[in-house]
């Protein structure tokens, strides 16, 4: 085979990448893979570049954007080529379509609401944007975790784990079982309360009274203060979308929500909250994901199922 | 499996998930086939979690996992061929457990450099990455040329990848 020059060999990975290379070029590329390491670690640095880019840009609103733009303008030069009657019907048709839209996002969102309700969740934390460095007050004490990597467990009414890593690398669980709230360090005691609150405040949204830990509280308040949109997904399996903008009379909250969930199922798949407000710090923008949806052993939201027996368990009063 | 043991694994599992994920994708290049290839991947690693020698580094035999979640899919699918021969494949898994956490972390300036791009060629990205579009059909969309497309493309993750290695270099160690 005949060597590559540096610019086909670029162009050829990201065809092979696109799903778009001719035989030919797939060859040439899997040659110089299977022959030369640095070309093999190249092709793996632009996959991943390729696979960030998508999985960013399905996190952006830009992108959602785009691509109905793209399928209006391609119903309309359509309509340009079609018959007069035809065109018609299909301009009926999508008129109807963008109405039922935006009248169905509150149905739709009482639906995901009712189905966040039962069965268990587990959701992949991702800081999406972090505000700007705070100088920590005097006495602050140890840094909290980021919530950035951090996994966080969830069952209907209140029943929470988070699960997060902290500097030193161990692991600091906090969560509530519905009635009492508890937080489990790597080291010393576990502390529990009967706020089930109490150890809340390192959840997304808790501080803005947007609690993602009771979706139906949560949830049910972007339907009162929020302008609420809704985007059914394209063809071939994507998400569709809630896009909750607050209302300029609302006070609190992120500024913006989309969820992104599936449609057969109401599942909630992704959820970012942007914009947070940044009066308490915290994150600016976060981004949950669904990873799993198996159920969790009964007890798991207890403290007592995360720690041993021989921990001292402090009880703080009310 | 105990609880900490599947914790562990999960911990573990999603460190590595961008990194999986990016290998299935240059594997099968369809986002739909990688999303399901993960879930099984994701399953299998959980499930065969006690096979694995913590004595040993996670990522490549992750990938192993992978890889053979990714002929099962195309047994079970009867399509998506290899877009790369064996041999190659075995050099991109090594490839990718040697860069792979490596690029992960470079990639967290990736939304960052992402907001400067703008106007056509942004809008190109965005219909290629999130819209699914292929570059043929963003041309037709768009009324270019498929060719001028992959080039916009190109020159894009081209200014992405600089953009990267500045703020990489301007980020304090």
């Amino acid at each position: 085979m005949t060597p590559v020059s540096e610019e086909s060999w670029r162009a050829h990975c990201h065809a092979v990448l696109d799903g778009e290379a001719t035989a030919q070029q797939a060859a040439q590329v899997g040659a110089e893979i299977a022959l030369r390491p640095d070309r093999a670690r190249e092709f793996a640095r632009l996959a991943m570049l390729h696979d960030a880019l998508q999985r960013a840009a399905i996190a952006g609103e830009a992108g959602r954007s785009a691509a109905r733009r793209v399928r209006t303008m391609s119903l309309v030069r359509r309509l340009v080529l079609a018959a007069a009657a035809l065109a018609l019907a299909a301009g009926a048709a999508w008129f109807t379509i963008g109405t039922v839209r935006t009248a169905d996002a509150s149905q739709v969102l009482a639906r995901i609401v009712e189905v966040v309700r039962t069965g268990d969740r587990t959701y992949y934390l991702r800081v999406a944007a972090t505000s700007r460095p705070v100088r920590p007050a005097p006495f602050a004490g140890r840094p909290q975790p980021s919530v950035d990597g951090a996994i966080l467990y969830l069952r209907a009414s209140d029943q929470y784990v988070l699960a997060r890593v902290a500097e030193d690398g161990t692991e600091v669980l906090s969560g509530s079982d519905g009635t009492r709230s508890w937080i489990v360090p790597a080291r010393g005691s576990v502390r529990v309360s009967r706020d089930p609150r109490r150890f809340g405040g390192a959840l997304p949204g808790s501080r803005q009274g947007i609690a993602f830990v009771d979706p139906h509280d949560g949830l049910s308040e972007l339907g009162r203060s929020y302008d609420l949109t809704l985007e059914p997904g394209v063809a071939g399996g994507s998400l569709s979308w809630i896009t909750a903008i607050r209302r300029p009379d609302a006070r609190g909250g992120p500024k913006r929500v989309e969820i992104g969930f599936d449609a057969a199922t109401s599942v909630i798949q992704v959820m970012r909250l942007d914009n947070l407000p940044q009066g308490r710090g915290g994150p600016r923008a976060v981004e949950f994901s669904l990873v799993d949806d198996s159920a969790l052993p009964p007890d798991f939201f207890s403290h007592a199922h995360h720690h041993g027996a021989d921990r001292t368990v402090i009880e703080e009063e009310p | 499996m105990s609880d900490t043991r599947t914790r562990h694994a999960f911990t573990l599992w999603t460190q590595c998930q961008p990194v999986v994920s990016a290998f299935v994708h240059a594997l099968v290049a369809d986002h739909a086939m990688r999303d399901e290839i993960l879930q099984d991947v994701a399953l299998a690693v959980l499930e065969s979690f006690a096979d694995y020698d913590p004595g040993r580094p996670f990522l490549p035999w992750v990938l192993a996992i992978a890889r053979h979640e990714v002929g099962n899919a195309r047994r079970r699918k009867g399509r998506f061929p290899a877009q790369l021969a064996d041999a190659a494949e075995e050099a991109l898994a090594a490839a990718f457990a040697e860069v792979g956490q490596g690029e992960r972390d470079r990639l967290v300036f990736l939304d960052d450099c992402l907001r400067r791009v703008g106007g056509r060629p942004r809008e190109v990205c965005d219909l290629r990455y999130r819209g699914g579009l292929s570059p043929a059909r963003i041309a037709q969309a768009l009324g270019m040329q498929p060719n001028t497309v992959s080039k916009t493309l190109q020159r894009v993750r081209e200014q992405l990848r600089l953009c990267i290695e500045e703020r990489m270099a301007e980020a304090p160690r």
